[in-house]
């Protein structure tokens, strides 16, 4: 059977992929609320769903330059936090050139977000990393 | 350039270092035999390339990465023990100093990751005390 590689799926702001990414996570959480009352069964909570949320992180390669591959840098993703600009924010598989063009797959989700976190680590003779949280606003489609 | 040419020409380059060892610096980037080096008068350096690694760093990156980790080492053949230590330490200091001067000069210069020594150890085969001073260093391939 055959997987999906890390390095195909990959989060990508208003299209472009984050330049030199190294990891990304794509989460996506219900908010319930218990609805047990004197006639459920046995011990066992029940509950219902009240609420959706979705999130996203990514980790990178800190860089300053983008190499002619029109990746999203660092400074461009702080400008977008800084002017609270909301984005759009897609999650799908790649393929093809430097692993950057969507393959519009059946695992493809796209929605607006915000940034909300972003953090340098800067270790001695070590690649500096990027990490970069975005929340999102509104549905998932 | 290769890390092992550069450990060569900065070897070269220190007058002191090369009167030190009567000029029998070598090395096996250019082609010297098993038995020259077995065969040839103490003192004497050799330098030797111990290979390198790649790993792909990022999702960017369709094959190699574009920075190698490679090892070099250089040999250092001696009589006795204490000479083997100085011979050592002139290595490292010819080795510091032209890799600095290259840094002056606003040319690259790898990144060093470490240097390691095993010790002075005795080789009943040649016979002489030796030691080894391994590099690792982070260096742009340009593929």
């Amino acid at each position: 059977m055959g997987t999906i590689k890390g390095q195909n799926l990959r989060v990508m702001v208003g299209g472009k992929c984050i330049a030199m990414a190294t990891s990304c996570t794509f989460h996506v959480s219900a908010q319930l609320e218990d609805s047990s009352t004197k006639d459920s069964v046995g011990d066992f909570q029940e509950q219902e769903v009240t609420g959706l949320s979705w999130d996203a992180q990514t980790e990178s390669l800190v860089t300053l330059e983008d190499n002619g591959s029109n990746g999203e840098l660092p400074q461009d993703l702080l400008s977008l936090m800084i002017n609270k600009t909301k984005v759009t924010l897609t999650f799908d598989t790649t393929a093809g050139t430097n692993n950057r063009v969507g393959q519009n797959s059946v695992i493809k989700k796209t929605g607006e977000a915000y940034i909300t976190d972003m953090s340098v680590q800067a270790a001695n003779r070590q690649n500096s990393t990027l990490s970069v949280q975005f929340t999102g606003t509104g549905p998932l489609s | 350039m290769e890390l092992d040419e550069l450990f060569f020409n900065a070897l070269m380059e220190d007058a002191d270092l090369v009167l030190a060892v009567g000029g029998r610096i070598e090395s096996t980037c250019f082609e010297v035999s098993p038995d020259e080096q077995d065969n040839t008068p103490l003192p004497c350096i050799i330098v030797t390339d111990d290979g390198l690694s790649n790993q792909p760093t990022d999702k960017d990156i369709e094959w190699e990465a574009g920075e190698d980790r490679v090892q070099a080492s250089v040999e250092v053949d001696a009589k006795d023990p204490k000479q083997v230590k100085q011979l050592i330490r002139m290595v490292r200091k010819a080795i510091s100093n032209y890799i600095t001067s290259l840094y002056e000069k606003g040319e690259e210069i790898p990144c060093l990751q470490s240097v390691q020594t095993n010790g002075v150890a005795w080789d009943w085969m040649k016979p002489c005390y030796h030691s080894t001073i391994t590099y690792q260093c982070d260096v742009q391939n340009d593929l």
